[in-house]
């Protein structure tokens, strides 16, 4: 239940910059996720903290105390691998006891604590077996163990969820948010799953060739991405062209809007993106005679060029003039490959991004 | 180490690690410096009495380095010299069996670095003497120290003056006696041959189941030049110069008889054993009729042990065989002079010559004048019981032949090879 | 048909091993076999009895033969293992060169390198003791060792090394509980390796050594010239049963050790727990 502060943290490797200039304040009890593609620096990052890698600038606060000089052993901060690393010469119980050992706390103590830790994780029984002998499942829960016992400063997990199959990866992810919120630990976690990063953070720092391009709440991030590239991170996304004219309006490729609300600000070296789901798809006649278009108010005539069913979810890529977007409706959807469809979007779904 | 290795890899820039490695390397180097030997002086023994010399070496130790191939030398030295030398002098004597080669090696190096040596005394003979005394590896003159010398051995004999044609100049005291013989089973070959031609019979007989060490294995090259002696003579090769073409000319009688016998040798002389060891094995084992040695009692030892079969006798040649006699050197780096002088001293006493002379410890032939010696010592070696199958010193020393001058033996070596190797 | 291959390659395999040990025990015993017989006509105990009797050379030489390789052992572990890590896991600057330069000795003749070590060794007061026949059996076995856990680092990594870090070892605890039980099986090959070439070696250590030295390879190698078959098969057979016995002691005690510092949690968490 400590406080984690990165100041200005830049690394190099053979002249290359792989860590730029980060900063980041993870919050006590807080749990947050670094996301990004593999070799963005994710890892490393973690590593600077642990003290595994020395950064070439910049400063390191654990509890406000400056890490400076403080070998790994004596941070506090306990990684746990994305390949489990365990000992494969000790036990399950040797393992989980391990950090307590190296601690010399008394054995007594210490058989006590791991029983309960081997409880905790639900591994009573496996306790005296060898790393060899357990499921992948298992293996990550001995790892986490081994972590927690040490009670860390902060617990840095690398990527826990890669290995593992979707049915496992659900019950390892809801199993971490369990833990974290019962033991209250700073936790940071990488990965390069917006999803992992999601469900288990409340903040993501999204990272992009050893630069933290932005770190903010899962809806911040979602909704308003402040660059093409972080948007994209969060799922598809349309780039929707548009101009300003000298009435004061922004006509864009669906639609003419005020620019006041969340367009007021919007400068023409900017971008416009409107995600999948914010479309909405109308038939130019709904069969009774009223045209929808007139209902919605602001929209553009465009044509199905193709459908994809994806069970709970529909998606349609529909061509407007020579710009072609992706759009996607709940369930199997109404229309199909030819038909023409009104074309519509909500002013305050749109994303300005610099 | 690896904590600091692993700390200072880690946590250093690349050039400070290069410097780590080299004040690393530097430390280690003082470190050995720090424990240089000291230097130690050694007496004038040129002006001590021999009183004085026994009391100087009394307690103390003497190391003797000398082949040690053979059980029955170790034993007789680890065994009947040591407890003399013990009982009489108190002094501990230290034998070290090794090979001679090693030692000259050894003691060129201590030369070039001016070290105190832990040889006191060396086994010693012929090329590797004369190594060791023209690179000055040898302490002497010392002979003329020894009162047993002075009383027991006739200096001017040819055998105490020469070693290998090399003068000895005092710089070693004789040991023993040695005489080149033939082995023959009596049950297989009644009538041994006692010349050249005889053998060269005697093969063409039996073909294949003769054969020698090829030079310039030390026994095989002693072979071959009784051979040459029983062909050509040996007085010519006394004073003969170490050159090639006049050697060539002078052994090539002997080389067209090599070539004659060879077709008759074991594996048609393709091949000969690599040592005297193998020959020794074939012969035990049956393969081959006869067997050499330049050890005139060495079958009496094999018959003991059981490895020569009982009806094994020694042969010489009518004209007579090679014989050498081996020697005691002191390095010119001993440590403990006095107590070498004593030994060696000892080693000329006739208690010790005729313990020698007993088949039983090792039968090596005396190096002391039998008219030198008094009648009770006289005694002592005639009381020594003659091994099986071997010749009686008498007989031996009637049919002695001198060795060759050591520098002609690399060349007849040298000469036999390029006639029948191939 | 690959299964009965391989079986009988293992035969042929281990006849090849035993026979020529069968060969130097009947020798070693053998007073006379004459060649065409199939066995010794006499046999005899004079070999043995040498070796074996109270007070005997060859047992003092024993003993200093095996402390002198345990030594040269554990020193060229020590040496090896840390330098194995660096070439293996780190990047230094110079470092394909020094990787040439450890395995000089294997190429440059080890009587080279013992004639030019000689000369220092004698200044440095080493020539004539221990302490130098120690340092003189290192250099030749220091390329085994360093190539051994070099390879062995490589694979390794230093993966486990930082996670026993990061929960709370320090660098001597990370080397003791993780580093060593990791590359055991490099340790126990690397281990036999140089224990037997030094307690093989006979010109370094009678060149240092001077015959003040005297280990047991001194005493055998003049039998095994002279030809004298029953001393050599005695001393060989000595020889070859304490090398194996020291082998199979090197590693049951590192197999004993590593068990010690992992099993025994494991033991009891076992029992608690089913």
């Amino acid at each position: 239940m400590k406080e984690v502060l990165l100041q200005n943290i830049n690394k190099f490797y053979d002249g290359e910059e792989t860590i730029k200039n980060l900063t980041l304040k993870v919050e006590k009890g807080e749990m947050i996720s670094l996301l990004g593609p593999s070799g963005c620096g994710k890892t490393t990052t973690l590593k600077i903290i642990a003290g595994l890698v020395e950064a070439d600038q910049g400063k390191i606060f654990i509890d406000g105390k400056s890490m400076d000089h403080l070998p790994t052993q004596k941070r506090g901060a306990v990684i746990v691998f994305q390949d489990h690393r365990l000992f494969p010469h000790m036990t399950v119980g040797a393992n989980i006891e391990f950090g307590l050992r190296m601690k010399r706390v008394p054995k007594s103590i210490r058989r006590k604590k791991v029983q309960e830790m081997l409880q905790f994780v639900g591994l009573e029984k496996q306790g005296g077996k060898f790393p060899g002998q357990i499921s992948g499942g298992q293996k990550q829960r001995v790892a986490i163990a081994r972590g927690l016992i040490v009670d860390p400063a902060v617990l840095l997990l690398d990527e826990p969820f890669s290995n593992l199959d979707q049915r496992l990866k659900e019950e390892m992810r809801s199993f971490i948010v369990d833990i974290q919120r019962k033991l209250k630990i700073t936790t940071i976690l990488v990965t390069h799953d917006k999803e992992d990063a999601l469900i288990t953070s409340s903040k993501i720092g999204v990272m992009f060739d050893g630069e933290l391009k932005q770190y903010g709440t899962p809806e911040e991030l979602y909704e308003a991405p402040n660059s093409l590239a972080v948007a994209r991170f969060f799922g598809e996304i349309n780039e929707i062209p548009y101009k300003t004219i000298d009435d004061g309006k922004i006509h864009t490729a669906i639609g003419i809007y005020e620019k006041d609300g969340r367009l007021a600000e919007l400068e023409e070296t900017d971008k416009l993106l409107l995600r999948p789901e914010a479309i909405f798809l109308s038939k130019e006649d709904d069969g009774s005679g009223n045209t929808i278009r007139s209902e919605i108010g602001n929209s553009v005539l465009g044509k199905v060029n193709h459908r994809t069913f994806a069970g709970e979810k529909t998606y349609y890529e529909v061509d407007i003039d020579s710009l072609r977007i992706r759009g996607s409706v709940i369930g199997k959807g109404a229309f199909q490959t030819g038909e023409s469809v009104f074309v519509h979007a909500a002013k305050e779904s749109l994303i300005v991004c610099k | 180490m690896s904590i600091i290795w692993d700390n200072a890899m880690k946590k250093m820039s690349s050039t400070k690690k290069t410097l780590l490695i080299g004040m690393i390397l530097l430390m280690t180097m003082f470190l050995f410096m720090a424990c240089a030997g000291e230097e130690e002086e050694t007496l004038d023994l040129e002006t001590m009495t021999w009183e004085e010399i026994l009391e100087e070496a009394e307690g103390s130790e003497v190391r003797f380095y000398g082949w040690g191939g053979d059980q029955a030398i170790n034993d007789w030295m680890n065994g009947f010299v040591a407890e003399q030398m013990m009982e009489k002098y108190d002094i501990t004597l230290e034998w070290v069996p090794m090979n001679i080669d090693e030692i000259l090696n050894k003691l060129q190096g201590e030369k070039q670095a001016a070290a105190r040596g832990t040889a006191d005394m060396i086994w010693i003979n012929g090329e590797n003497f004369f190594t060791a005394k023209s690179n000055d590896l040898l302490y002497g003159p010392f002979t003329e120290m020894l009162p047993n010398f002075n009383n027991y051995v006739n200096s001017e004999d040819v055998e105490v003056k020469y070693d290998f044609g090399y003068p000895t100049e005092g710089y070693e005291a004789p040991f023993g006696k040695t005489q080149f013989v033939m082995i023959y089973d009596q049950e297989q070959t009644p009538n041994p041959p006692t010349n050249h031609e005889a053998l060269l019979s005697y093969a063409k007989a039996h073909p294949g189941e003769i054969t020698f060490p090829a030079p310039p294995d030390f026994t095989g090259s002693v072979f071959v030049r009784n051979i040459i002696y029983d062909i050509v003579g040996h007085e010519q090769f006394l004073d003969m110069e170490a050159e090639k073409e006049v050697v060539r000319e002078a052994i090539a009688p002997a080389m067209e008889y090599f070539k004659e016998l060879k077709p008759y040798l074991w594996r048609e002389g393709e091949t000969y054993p690599a040592t005297l060891a193998q020959l020794e094995n074939m012969y035990a084992d049956g393969e081959v009729r006869m067997v050499m040695a330049y050890n005139s009692n060495l079958v009496s030892q094999r018959i003991s042990s059981g490895m020569f079969p009982e009806t094994s006798t020694s042969v010489i040649f009518d004209k007579g065989t090679v014989g050498n006699g081996h020697f005691i050197g002191v390095p010119f780096n001993s440590y403990n002079r006095v107590g070498a002088l004593v030994v060696i001293n000892e080693i000329l006493s006739p208690e010790v010559q005729a313990s020698k002379y007993n088949p039983d410890n090792w039968g090596d032939l005396p190096v002391l004048d039998n008219d030198k010696l008094r009648e009770e010592d006289r005694e002592i070696f005639e009381r020594v019981e003659l091994g099986e199958g071997a010749l009686p010193q008498d007989v031996l020393l009637e049919n002695r032949l001198p060795e060759v001058p050591a520098p002609l033996v690399p060349i007849i070596d040298q000469i036999w090879m390029e006639n029948l190797l191939d | 048909m690959e299964r009965s291959l391989s079986r009988i390659l293992l035969i042929i395999l281990s006849l090849s091993l035993i026979l020529p040990l069968l060969m130097i025990l009947m020798w070693s015993v053998t007073v006379s076999w004459p060649f065409p017989e199939i066995f010794p006509r006499e046999l005899g105990l004079r070999g043995l009895r040498t070796i074996f009797q109270p007070g005997s050379r060859a047992l003092d030489s024993l003993i200093t033969s095996i402390r002198i390789s345990v030594f040269v052992t554990i020193l060229t572990l020590a040496i090896t293992i840390p330098g194995g890590k660096a070439l293996g896991l780190y990047e230094f600057p110079g470092k394909g060169f020094i990787k040439i330069i450890v395995l000089a000795p294997l190429i440059v003749s080890p009587v080279a390198i013992g004639m030019g070590i000689h000369g220092t060794f004698i200044r440095l007061g080493l020539t004539n003791t221990e302490l130098g026949v120690i340092l003189i059996h290192i250099v030749p076995v220091i390329p085994y060792g360093i190539r051994i856990f070099t390879n062995i680092f490589e694979l390794v990594g230093d993966q486990l090394e930082e996670q026993g870090k990061v929960l709370g070892a320090g660098s001597f605890q990370t080397f003791m509980h993780i580093t060593l039980p990791t590359i055991m099986p490099g340790i126990i090959s690397a281990g036999s390796m140089i224990f037997i070439i030094s307690f093989s070696q006979y010109f370094l250590t009678f060149l240092i050594g001077g015959g003040s030295v005297q280990t047991f390879p001194l005493l055998m190698v003049p039998y095994i010239q002279s030809g004298d078959r029953m001393m050599a098969a005695s001393y060989s057979l000595v020889f070859i049963v304490v090398a194996l016995l020291a082998l199979l002691g090197i590693e049951k005690m590192l197999r004993l050790y590593y068990s010690k510092n992992s099993g025994i949690a494991g033991v009891f968490y076992t029992k608690n727990s089913d």
